[in-house]
């Protein structure tokens, strides 16, 4: 028994050894991938629930490639602007918004939803089949505030989805 | 993109502004939507769709219509503009290349003035009160731009008008030839379009036509109808000339002459049209007056001229039996000392078979509808007012040089002296995007707007056999801080207490093109209101009419130059080759060599890259005991180079041929010190009546160096063998 | 949508202008081939004209060939990747998923055409020229291979817009970078399934197709319409690619 306790050891030492450097990578990898970065904070709080509710805007009022395009798109400032010069100018951060207008700055909005160049997401074909924007986005119509990411939206959450609904599975169809 | 799409997604206002509407409370009404990234913007932030914009090039590729794909503020792709009638939706290599010109990491940032050895940023306004001051205060101005035609060119002429200065335009000299020749033998200034579509036979010589001569792609859209259109039977294209070209490449027979010699080819073939009735003898000597063609049997001349005389009735049946058939010349045939008589002998072809303005035949341009209101494109000077204006310079008499675009530097040989020149000239003003060797040479340089981000109203050259203006309009915003040539102009004249008639590029090119509405013909047709008539100019990317060809055709030559032969600098005993500098589908004349893409793309015959070579004969080659990538030094009676051996299948083996484009000093560090330029040891000979440079009318000899340097290239790359499955597979049957 | 793409190419009508390669660089995202890279062997040039020479002075044809992926039915790179990262899509396309490749390179080994390409190292620009790259096209990473997607990102597009306005895609609607930049038209590319479509009409119109290297039975999706010379010889002198004689 006792003679096989060495090479056990000295083989198992070796295992973790080795074992270290990929689970390193690994772990860098995970760490590091887009999805996983915290959303930064943003320039401006934009409050997605107040916009919803009072004025009752569509999401589209503002996101207008969503429909059309694969990207959902940011408002030109010019767009707040319609409404803001006359609407609550008083606060904080409508005057930041001001500024920005006033000195023709656009304003750099910190992207929430993080994806790897490889991957292509298509929000009009999503919406035209009839998602809803909450399907990932969450409820910003009523609960949240200021947005995050909701939803894993890594690979596997893509691949359920699609099977679930009987969408093309092919890698080409997000990947090229 | 469909073809209409981008007619829905059109600039509205001045740099494609997209109008949404909103809920509008009022004020600030006169601001339209602007697109949200200018150039700090984070690249990664999407913001909605990309949108394509119309617009033109004035001089790569031909003035060409273009379309530009911008997303995020950013111009990412160039495409043909499908509606623009002269190059029909395509493109060539340099116009898709265009957009490195932008974002180039060398581009000059910004209004600079010499300090010492270098350069330091100064303001705009301090850039142009500077100028105005010495605008004010020259006693002898220079303006020197690139050909230029529409609106840049009346902004140009008002400022030299106002301001005494001389304009002078730069261009290759083939071009000064080619123009002159175009008024001598058809009364016109304007270069010919060719009707290849419709056409039976082309025979050029020397005109690398598909890929650097005048208009290649609305060439090459000809070509592929020409040769596989509708009309069922295939066109049948020969070439002349010494060295293998592009394009002799996709002739059906290429015919390597001795340089210089295609006028007497040219009237050899009349001879021949005459003697097995192609033509009528009265017809001939309408078109070739004075010339006895009975000197130019070519049983008695092919000796001379480098063919046989078999090949030469060939070339005559070709024209002669394939009517509709075109006959055009260009590349070295205009670049020796009897130039304009090689050229002229050859257009003449044309009357013999009556394809002078016929379908199919050679198309002249009738030119702008108003040349005092939108000038045609002002041709270059040639090669002797040159060596006057460096002898003024020399002498110290012109005080301040103003540059655009033009790089004479580069362009003129080392034998004109222009440097000196340049140094003798107390102020030099560049308005140039990049650092050229003019440009070097500037005192302030304030940089120009590159083609993707300008205003223009420009009249190609050649048009495609009708009135054609096409409409330049920003894509993007600047991408550093440069300003628009003629906008400088402006504001230096402003600045100087000249008088201008308009405040801006934008506002002429507005006035100009809202104008052509009371022309009352043409498209767009929409002529009520002239906004709504510009923005249907700005939407398809022009104005043009295709009634109005030229009606009458001229019935032969105004004033046909005697015949000459050509004469060589450098004693043929000495001196063993002819050299032939070639103008490259990559480079042309060194205008894109300081853009990547095109010094990586391989060039077609030999495939090389990011270099100049020579090219020899496969014999003569193993004579000198050289290989590909050897070292030789060509030496001409005025100086001598040192660039690598490609042996070429192709080579005559008593031609050096050598591509012109590299061999800059400076133009970014992409084209620095790469190769070398040919066009500086061309010897100061010029044609005899044009006073162009005869830029292959010099000899030289080589002597190999010792060196070896690996041969950048494409080919070999791949280990593509197919010895028994050719790769181009051929059939005789049409 | 169901869609075999496929592309016809005119010998006949190419003058081996380079058109197509450069925008194939400017759609594609491909970096810039140095002088360093030539020199390695490594440019990347997803469609490249080749030039074949033929007979001796004076009596000398060169004769160019675009040649970009053969997208074949039957592709031999797929085969052996080990880790599926190559495959034929429903459309028939050959596609490359960059972030699944292992860079073992014995796709470009299998590939007798060599259209595949392998990077080296991270592709480089310079900051300012990163603004000219498209959005929507993937910057493959060192250690992937890349290859001719037959502009997959468009044929995506169109989809989706005609999808969006509930309609078929057309003939015509969109093209390939290199189809579309081709000043004489000699790249067709288009739906091989539609028997009306423009591509599917000159596959069968002709009787100088031809495809290469077809004795292997990979069937390619590209067709080769042969160059038209009327002084063709039936035997062709051999000389090497670098001007030596065999």
């Amino acid at each position: 028994m006792r003679r096989f306790m060495r090479p056990l050891i000295v083989g198992l030492v070796l295992l973790i050894l080795l074992a270290l450097p990929v689970t390193a990578v690994l772990a860098r990898s995970y760490f590091l991938s887009p999805t996983w970065q915290p959303a930064q904070e943003q320039p401006i709080a934009f409050p997605h629930t107040t916009h919803a509710q009072l004025p009752q805007l569509e999401c589209e009022y503002c996101h207008r490639g969503v429909s059309e395009d694969a990207y959902a798109g940011m408002p030109a400032l010019e767009l707040c602007m319609d409404c803001h010069q006359a609407i609550a100018t008083d606060r904080e951060e409508i005057q930041t918004l001001i500024e920005h207008w006033e000195n023709n700055d656009p304003v750099n909005w910190e992207r929430v939803h993080q994806m790897p160049d490889h991957v292509h997401f298509v929000h009009s074909s999503h919406v035209n089949y009839g998602f809803d924007c909450a399907e990932c986005h969450g409820d910003m119509e009523n609960e949240i505030d200021y947005a995050e990411q909701v939803r894993d939206l890594r690979m596997g959450d893509c691949i359920d989805c699609h099977k679930e609904y009987g969408a093309p599975t092919d890698c080409s169809v997000c990947h090229y | 993109m469909r073809r209409r799409d981008f007619l829905k997604l059109l600039t509205v206002s001045t740099t494609g502004a997209v109008l949404f509407t909103g809920c509008k409370l009022g004020g600030y009404d006169d601001r339209e939507f602007q697109k949200q990234s200018p150039v700090e913007h984070p690249a990664d932030l999407p913001f909605g769709r990309d949108n394509w914009y119309a617009t033109a090039f004035p001089a790569v590729g031909g003035g060409i219509g273009t379309i530009v794909r911008v997303f995020e503020g950013r111009a990412k792709k160039v495409e043909g503009n499908p509606d623009f009638p002269l190059n029909m939706g395509k493109t060539g290599p340099r116009a898709q290349a265009i957009v490195q010109e932008v974002y180039h990491p060398d581009r000059i940032d910004g209004p600079m003035r010499r300090n010492g050895n270098s350069f330091e940023r100064i303001s705009w306004s301090d850039a142009t009160a500077e100028v105005a001051q010495l605008v004010q205060n020259a006693s002898n101005p220079l303006l020197v731009t690139e050909p230029i035609s529409g609106a840049i060119a009346r902004i140009a002429g008002e400022f030299a008008e106002e301001s005494g200065a001389q304009h002078l335009v730069y261009e290759p000299d083939e071009f000064v030839v080619l123009r002159e020749a175009m008024r001598r033998v058809f009364g016109t200034d304007r270069f010919p379009a060719l009707d290849l579509p419709n056409a039976g036979a082309v025979v050029s010589f020397g005109a690398d036509f598909l890929h650097n001569w005048i208009s290649p792609v609305q060439f090459s859209v000809g070509y592929g109808e020409f040769r596989q259109g509708g009309n069922g039977s295939r066109g049948s294209y020969f070439h002349v000339g010494p060295r293998l070209s592009d394009s002799a490449a996709s002739a059906d027979r290429w015919y390597p002459n001795t340089p210089g010699t295609e006028g007497m080819i040219a009237l050899s073939v009349a001879y021949t049209m005459v003697e097995e009735g192609m033509a009528t003898e009265e017809r001939a000597e309408e078109v070739f007056g004075g010339i006895s063609l009975d000197d130019y049997v070519p049983e008695d001349i092919a000796d001379q001229t480098g063919l046989t005389a078999d090949q030469i009735r060939d070339i005559a049946r070709e024209l002669g039996r394939n009517a509709p058939s075109i006959a055009i010349a260009g590349g070295s045939a205009a670049a020796h000392t009897n130039g304009l008589f090689n050229l002229a002998a050859v257009f003449a072809l044309n009357y013999l078979t009556e394809s002078v303005n016929t379908e199919g035949g050679l198309l002249l341009n009738p030119g702008s509808p108003d040349p005092d209101v939108i000038p045609n494109r002002i041709g270059g000077a040639s090669y002797q007012e040159w060596d006057q204006i460096i002898e003024e310079m020399l002498a110290g008499d012109i005080d301040l040089l103003m540059v655009h675009k033009a790089n004479p530097a580069f362009g003129l040989p080392e034998a004109s002296r222009f440097h000196d020149g340049l140094d003798q000239v107390s102020t030099v003003v560049s308005f140039s995007s990049f650092m050229d060797e003019t440009t070097r040479h500037a005192d302030l340089i304030l940089p120009d707007n590159t083609t993707l981000e300008q205003w223009g109203l420009d009249l190609p050259d050649p048009a495609p056999g009708f009135q054609l203006i096409s409409v330049q309009q920003p894509v993007v915003e600047p991408f550093v801080s440069s300003r628009n040539f003629g906008d400088s102009l402006i504001r230096i004249a402003n600045e100087a207490g000249l008088s201008y008639s308009w405040s801006s590029v934008q506002d002429a090119v507005r006035s100009l093109g809202g104008a052509l509405a009371e022309v009352g013909r043409g498209l767009p047709d929409d002529n009520d209101d002239p906004r709504e008539f510009f923005l249907a100019m700005q939407t398809q990317g022009g104005w043009w009419d295709e009634e109005s060809r030229m009606e009458e055709a001229p019935s032969g030559p105004e004033d046909m130059p005697s015949p000459s032969e050509a004469q060589f600098s450098g004693d043929e005993s000495e001196y063993d080759f002819y050299f032939l500098p070639f103008p490259t589908n990559s480079w042309e004349y060194g205008e894109t060599a300081n853009l990547p893409w095109l010094q990586g793309l391989p060039d077609p015959i030999t495939t090389a890259v990011w270099t100049t070579w020579v090219e020899l004969n496969m014999d003569t080659a193993e004579e000198m005991g050289v290989q590909l990538g050897d070292m030789v030094r060509i030496e001409s009676p005025s100086g001598s180079i040192e660039v690598p051996v490609y042996v070429n299948p192709a080579a005559p083996p008593n031609v050096a041929a050598v591509p012109i484009g590299q061999g800059h000093t400076e133009y970014t560090h992409y084209a620095e010190d790469r190769g070398a330029n040919p066009i500086e040891i061309v010897a100061a000979q010029t044609d005899g009546e044009t006073g162009a440079l005869a830029w292959a009318a010099t000899r030289v000899r080589l002597e190999p160096t010792g060196e070896r340097i690996r041969f950048p290239r494409f080919e070999r790359q791949l280990p593509f063998q197919l010895e028994d499955n050719p790769v181009v597979q051929v059939t005789r049957d049409a | 949508m169901s869609a075999r793409w496929g592309m016809v190419i005119d010998l006949d009508r190419c003058t081996g202008c380079q058109a197509c390669v450069v925008a194939c660089q400017a759609e594609n995202n491909i970096p810039i081939n140095t002088e360093d890279i030539f020199h390695q062997r490594r440019a990347i040039e997803w469609i490249r004209v080749e030039r074949y020479w033929e007979g001796e002075y004076p009596n000398v044809k060169a004769r160019y060939i675009p040649i970009p992926c053969m997208h074949c039915a039957q592709a031999p790179c797929e085969s052996v990747c080990p880790v599926y990262a190559t495959y034929q899509t429903t459309q028939g396309i050959n596609m490359q998923i960059y972030n699944r490749c292992i860079g073992t390179r014995y796709c470009a080994v299998n590939c007798p055409w060599h259209v595949r390409f392998f990077n080296y190292w991270e592709p480089k620009w310079p900051e300012s020229l990163k603004h000219q790259l498209n959005p929507h096209v993937s910057v493959r990473s060192r250690g992937v291979m890349e290859k001719c997607t037959f502009c997959v990102q468009r044929i995506v597009r169109t989809e989706q817009e005609a999808q969006v306005e509930g309609r078929e895609v057309e003939d015509g609607e969109f093209t390939t970078a290199c189809a579309q930049a081709c000043p004489t038209d000699a790249i067709v590319f288009g739906d091989l399934d539609d028997p009306d479509s423009r591509v599917a009409q000159m596959a069968s119109d002709t009787d100088r197709g031809y495809q290469l290297l077809s004795g292997l039975g990979t069937d390619p999706a590209v067709l080769y319409l042969k160059k038209i010379d009327p002084d063709a010889t039936d035997e062709i002198d051999g000389i090497g690619p670098d001007g030596t004689r065999d």
